[in-house]
């Protein structure tokens, strides 16, 4: 059992230990799996040389401002969709469908939309460009939230004379404001990890982020640097690791939601 | 209380679906072209089927989806089986099994880059360790290997998935089952095959249903590690579609292919639905 994850997550380790080797060392045969010497220039070229810094500025903003977006603008039509049914059984089958159909078929029009708009290579527009599928996917896993929370407690708020909105901030909100959480989390780490978009609706470090700087460290111009590009990787790859295992009980559970029966 | 839902839902989903279909119809191209082009009606949809290329790489697509929807399930249902014990480092496991599957595929793609190395990678290592073969492999750089190279890496990053599914879906189905069975003289493979299969079959649908969807959208992991493979071995019809949008700036025609994507895939997705309720009375 430990050996099938080791097995699994070893080429992890490995581009971790790889980020620490030196030059010589990476190509190193036969090949080592422990860094020796233990070497922290990889991680210095990345920062200084290749200015990182900056994309993951981008990677942040784009991440955070399309996580609010989505929060903001899902929570209540999720709760909506979920107490009353607006929109019918049309409007729960167009959420998914969304979540199904191939997001090139989105690309191509904001593309256009975005260069007439002036909004290509601007951290803003790829933020704005990554709500359009990460929308769908808050709404859905919030619904399922919602959908837990017994409807006695906002009746019994309105009886004491809340507006509808009222009972929505301040009963049930409060209540599923962990599965929110997991699900802005979740949202946050799909836009990290975002690659079609970024490479496609920038151009330049003003606003590309992390997932294209590695990109093009594993297909440079020039020689390809194997350590730096593992230090890249190493740098995306930790935020992700940390926010997963924080929420891996509430991802595990959104994602399982269509296999069991409550 | 839907209205900020509906409207930037509308702005960012509805919207560019809307001008995908408009461009369809449409022969130009974003880069070449001002305005919009002429109408061409459906002469794009129509050459798609005429063209070579596009029609093999979505062969070479649904061979691949096929492939890697097989062996994460099988792969999954494997561990799920392995796993499915109490434990009390539960939690601990479960977001390390996980952890291929929140990578981003660029850096997936740097993982197997390493590991595909014909230079200095671990597993050319190992096969000529292991003297199963006595030349280094070119796993990326061989156009018979680089698709099986692609899968691997696909397999590898997702298979935590169907395990996730197919652990939830086992640890409800109930032990008296079991335990009657077992009262009953049941061997463990008549255990196995007569209850939980069945109770595993809507977990396999879900499994077989996101993954094929997904399957279908594999780009990211194409680009940075094999860039379309050695003479289109890895050409996808995903990253087809995005080579002609943004390579050959085919605009229309690039909307028309991913508009075909969408109707296969919907297709897909209903066949195996309906295989899936033919097969179980479980799958809603």
């Amino acid at each position: 059992m430990i050996g099938v994850l080791i097995a699994e997550l070893f080429p992890v380790f490995w581009v971790i230990s790889n980020s620490l080797k030196t030059s010589a060392d990476i190509f190193h045969w036969p090949p080592t799996v422990l860094p020796h010497p233990i070497t922290l220039e990889n991680y210095r070229y990345v920062v200084r040389g290749l200015g990182i810094g900056a994309f993951l500025r981008n990677s942040v903003a784009v991440a955070t401002v399309s996580t609010l977006i989505c929060c903001l603008a899902g929570a209540p039509g999720a709760y909506a969709i979920a107490r009353f049914r607006t929109g019918g059984r049309g409007l729960s089958l167009w959420i998914l469908m969304q979540l199904m159909i191939p997001s090139v078929a989105l690309i191509v029009p904001l593309f256009v939309l975005f260069s007439r708009s002036h909004l290509l290579d601007t951290w803003i527009g790829l933020a704005i460009g990554h709500v359009s599928f990460n929308l769908p996917l808050a709404v859905w896993l919030m619904m399922g939230f919602f959908a837990e929370l017994p409807a006695e407690l906002e009746d019994a708020g309105r009886v004491d004379g809340c507006t509808r909105f009222q009972a929505f901030r301040l009963i049930s909100l409060p209540l599923v404001l962990s599965g929110l959480t997991a699900t802005a989390i979740f949202i946050a780490i799909q836009s990290w990890n975002e690659f079609l978009f970024a490479v496609v609706l920038t151009s330049s470090a003003r606003a590309q982020t992390l997932p294209v700087l590695i990109a093009t460290l594993i297909h440079p111009v020039t020689d390809i640097l194997y350590g730096p590009m593992c230090a890249a990787a190493v740098i995306a790859l930790v935020p992700v690791f940390i926010f997963a295992f924080a929420v891996q009980k509430y991802l595990i559970r959104g994602l399982t939601a269509g296999a069991l029966k409550a | 209380m839907l209205a900020p839902t509906l409207l930037v839902l509308v702005v960012t989903g509805a919207y560019p679906y809307v001008m995908n279909l408009f461009y369809s119809l449409r022969r130009w191209s974003v880069v070449f072209s001002a305005g919009s082009g002429d109408f061409v009606g459906i002469q794009n949809f129509v050459a798609a089927f005429g063209d070579r290329s596009f029609m093999s790489s979505m062969g070479r697509t649904l061979v691949f989806v096929g492939l890697i929807l097989v062996c994460e399930l099988l792969l999954g249902l494997g561990v799920a089986l392995l796993f499915n014990r109490e434990l009390r480092t539960k939690n601990l496991f479960r977001s390390l099994i996980l952890l291929p599957m929140m990578l981003s595929p660029v850096v997936t793609a740097v993982v197997w880059r390493m590991l595909y190395s014909a230079q200095f990678g671990l597993l050319d290592y190992l096969l000529l360790a292991l003297h199963i073969t006595n030349r280094r492999v070119e796993w990326l750089a061989d156009p018979r290997l680089a698709f099986l190279s692609l899968a691997v890496a696909t397999i590898w990053m997702w298979f935590p998935f169907s395990f996730l599914v197919l652990t939830a879906a086992l640890q409800g189905i109930s032990q008296d089952e079991y335990e009657a069975a077992w009262i009953d003289g049941a061997s463990s493979w008549n255990a196995f095959r007569y209850i939980s299969v069945p109770h595993l079959l809507p977990a396999v649908m879900v499994i077989l249903l996101v993954r094929f969807i997904d399957g279908l959208k594999t780009f990211a992991l194409i680009l940075t590690l094999t860039g379309g493979g050695p003479a289109s071995a890895t050409d996808l019809v995903y990253y087809h579609i995005y080579r002609v949008a943004f390579q050959m700036f085919d605009t229309g025609y690039s909307s028309a292919l991913s508009i075909i994507l969408v109707v296969v895939s919907l297709l897909g997705s209903w066949l195996i639905w309906g295989t899936g309720r033919r097969f179980s009375p479980e799958v809603p």
